[in-house]
């Protein structure tokens, strides 16, 4: 019997595998599957990963729920059963009316011990005749393939959850499965190059589609699977949805790397902290740094398009879905940046910043010591600048020691972050550093940064580049109608600029002083886009940028000398007693 | 509470950031005066704490606005949500974005006052300190008036009533230091509408 082709009314069929476990594939799996139910879709989820089933407990199915196991069992033995999947509910977005459908893999535990008996007795018989590519095994497949198409729910999707590995189960699962395929990995050059091996070895042949679609996507775990993971990086619709988190890499990476022997690409994130993005080194030399896209729904999107068709002539990459969503009263809680590299909560469509809390309650100490007088004043209080600008006000003097504080500590973290102790990690240049801080920082609403312009200068031996901020949270004024009555606002780029400083310092082990003219600021021209902070980093302690109006000093403690550091630690424990 | 590199974080809509700020510089540069007007701020010694708690008042009355656009303008009266449901989702909101907050239901009069609830800040970023300092030269300050001002916007402008919020040292982390949340009792000068008998 032939397989049915996808003529536009059969199911549309994706694959989730992965060549190591525990890289969220299942995960990932019940959220795309939830989420399209919730859009409307008839879904069937189908497991596969006999050895190591998963659906049913993510379901919460009882163990005794009959599955695919005694469904193929009777096939075998000719008793013509009916495909019977069970039905979980979903909550829809809105109003549509989509339906869930899971078949489970099958009695593989629990009681009777016959049942589980009888599970692992077909897995080490029946599975071996249906998982292999024998006349017997095609029509068998056929047989479930038709039973799946022809159902009474006409399904609209149906995801298979595969065997990961190397094994007859994954193999037959990824030949008799195609449509498309999403194939899991991490970091982890264990996962990585089993995935480009596996796919290296099989002929296209093995495949009853060989072009079939192929999108890979990053796992990053398992840190991620706490409670304390990004809210921006959540998928968390309660019991709609699961946690995890998935980074897709564009559509073609892996194809790249497979007809691309001589490539190499190169990972430099600890795999298990964070992925900033990859390179790809052609054989020409070429270098091209790839961003990773993120979230469930961008996952969707490229895995279900008939549910979110992209726009004419260009690809789904995931935001017809997200706008979709964004027009149902949808309870998701999802945070993303925005094209316009905002941090928008979905919830509200309000642009959002996210702050470590040492990071806000460094800024806000800063600030109310010096209200109350604990801290202080004793910065740059001149009537003008060497240029003649009027100096800056107490706040700003405050704000950019607040940034700097806060900035070295992150951009210590940061590097510790970057290089750990992975022997895997390639060491990057400063302008990779800069360049990796700006991408990470711009997933947090702060700005969207990035590296505008380097220069090096040899007699001076000192280089100079210009971070560009746009959507400045600090600088742009664009989101309040009306100020607040008696509260003028305030050029707060004095953090950020604080802040930038603070983080090349940490990040680099450089000197670095920052510039932020008036002409390159958001707040002081009115418009929005974008800041600009030249920064100079100087190995040489006597290299001075001529803009440069000094370095911001160090608050102190009122009552405290730079020959008494332990004030602040009594300061502190009288305020704790108190 | 979220993440950010290992330590825990939080969201802020960039509006609430910035008239937070803007009220502590425009105090710090003396242009504002905490002192002035009517609000009553004589449970805030510091100067500090009585621009936090301006501040939070004002972001939380523009925050209780867009809320109440949203959960009440928009659907039919009949729907209207009562006064309990509007409190619910407002925690729920608001815990998405690490502020972690729970309401526990608390009925009780006090003379002219009526106890709502009290709003449980799990590991409040405002009052905690178990977090890492970043710069131990500058003391700690109690931010969370700030808190107290937010959550009195909110409560306000949401549900249409004279709220007061009251936040004593034995139920805040920062002055109690082995407590693992802060606790705010938040009263009206009505009693709360009832489900049954506010939809009839």
């Amino acid at each position: 019997m032939e397989r049915p082709e996808p003529d536009g009314t059969q199911p549309q069929t994706v694959a989730f595998y992965s060549f190591k476990g525990g890289h969220g594939r299942t995960t990932s799996l019940v959220n795309v599957a939830n989420l399209c139910a919730r859009m409307g879709h008839a879904v069937l989820c189908i497991d596969l990963d006999l050895e190591a089933p998963g659906l049913s407990s993510l379901y919460g199915l009882p163990l005794e729920t009959p599955g695919f196991v005694e469904y193929a069992a009777d096939v075998l033995a000719k008793a013509d059963p009916p495909f019977d999947p069970i039905a979980v509910d979903v909550d829809p977005i809105g109003d549509a009316s989509g339906s869930l459908h899971v078949m489970p893999a099958g009695r593989f535990a629990g009681v009777p011990r016959e049942q589980s008996a009888h599970y692992w007795s077909f897995m080490g018989r029946g599975a071996q005749e249906v998982f292999s590519t024998t006349p017997v095994a095609e029509e068998f497949w056929s047989h479930v393939r038709n039973s799946v198409f022809e159902h009474s729910v006409g399904f609209d999707y149906v995801f298979v959850d595969l065997r990961s590995g190397f094994s007859p189960l994954s193999l037959v699962g990824l030949k008799q499965w195609p449509g498309s395929l999403a194939i899991f990995l991490s970091r982890r050059v264990e996962a990585s190059e089993g995935t480009r091996l596996l796919l290296e070895t099989l002929p296209e042949s093995f495949f009853n589609q060989p072009n079939y679609d192929r999108v890979c996507v990053l796992t990053r775990r398992p840190r991620f699977l706490t409670e304390t993971e990004y809210a921006r990086e959540h998928f968390e619709v309660g019991t709609q949805g699961r946690r995890g988190q998935t980074v897709m890499y564009d559509d073609d990476w892996l194809q790249s790397i497979v007809r691309e022997r001589a490539s190499r690409v190169i990972m430099q994130a600890d795999p298990e902290v964070e992925a900033f993005g990859y390179q790809l080194i052609r054989p020409t030399g070429e270098i091209l740094n790839r961003p990773l896209l993120d979230n469930y729904l961008e996952l969707a999107s490229r895995l279900a398009p008939r549910v979110f068709p992209p726009a004419e002539g260009r690809k789904n990459t995931g935001r017809d879905l997200i706008s979709t969503v964004l027009q149902q009263p949808a309870d998701l809680k999802v945070f993303r940046r925005s094209e316009e590299g905002d941090f928008v909560n979905f919830g509200d469509m309000e642009p959002n910043i996210a702050f470590k809390v040492e990071t806000l309650q460094n800024l806000l100490d800063h600030l109310c010591s010096s209200i109350n007088g604990d801290l202080e004043l004793r910065l740059r209080f001149r009537p003008q600048t060497d240029r003649g600008e009027p100096a800056p006000r107490p706040s700003a003097e405050v704000l950019e020691a607040a940034g700097q504080s806060s900035g070295e500590a992150f951009g210590r973290a940061l590097r510790d972050d970057i290089f750990g102790d992975n022997p895997h990690v390639v060491t990057p240049s400063e302008e990779e550093l800069i360049t990796r801080w700006c991408e990470f920082d711009s997933s947090t609403g702060w700005a969207r940064l990035s590296l505008e312009k380097r220069r090096e200068s040899r007699d001076l031996f000192l280089n100079w580049c210009t971070i560009r901020a746009e959507y400045n949270a600090f600088g742009r004024r664009d989101l309040r109608d009306e100020p607040i009555p008696g509260v003028p606002p305030q050029d707060l780029c004095y953090f950020l600029k604080g802040y930038i400083s603070g983080v090349l310092t940490g990040l680099i082990r450089a000197t670095t002083q920052v510039v932020h003219k008036k002409a390159d600021c958001m707040f002081h021209r009115g418009d929005v886009n974008p800041c600009r902070f030249l920064v100079v980093v100087t190995r040489n302690p006597d290299a001075r940028h001529p803009e440069f109006d000094g370095p911001p000093m160090r608050p102190q403690p009122v009552g405290r000398t730079d020959s008494d550091p332990g004030s602040a630690t009594r300061a502190r424990e009288v305020k704790s007693r108190d | 509470m979220t993440e950010h590199l290992d330590h825990p974080g939080l969201e802020f809509r960039v509006e609430t950031l910035q008239n937070l700020l803007d009220h502590l510089c425009s105090a710090l540069n003396g242009e504002l005066d905490p002192d002035a007007g009517q609000i009553d701020l004589s449970a805030y010694p510091s100067r500090s704490e009585r621009v936090l708690y301006r501040a939070g008042l004002s972001s939380g009355q523009g925050f209780g606005m867009l809320l109440k656009r949203d959960l009440v303008a928009s659907g039919p009266a009949s729907q209207r949500p009562t006064d309990e449901e509007l409190l619910a989702q407002w925690c729920d909101y608001d815990s998405s974005t690490g502020w972690s907050l729970k309401l526990e239901e608390e009925r009780e009069s006090r003379h002219d006052r009526v106890v709502w609830c009290t709003i449980r800040a799990e590991e409040n970023p405002f009052g905690r300190r178990d977090v890492a300092g970043t710069d131990a030269a500058v003391p700690e300050q109690n931010l969370c008036p700030f808190f107290c001002g937010y959550i009195t916007g909110v409560t306000s402008t949401l549900l249409e009533a004279d709220i007061r919020v009251e936040h004593p040292g034995k139920l805040c982390m920062f002055v109690d230091r082995t407590l693992a949340e802060c606790r705010f009792i938040v009263s009206g000068s009505r009693s709360i509408r009832h489900p049954l008998s506010e939809r009839g």
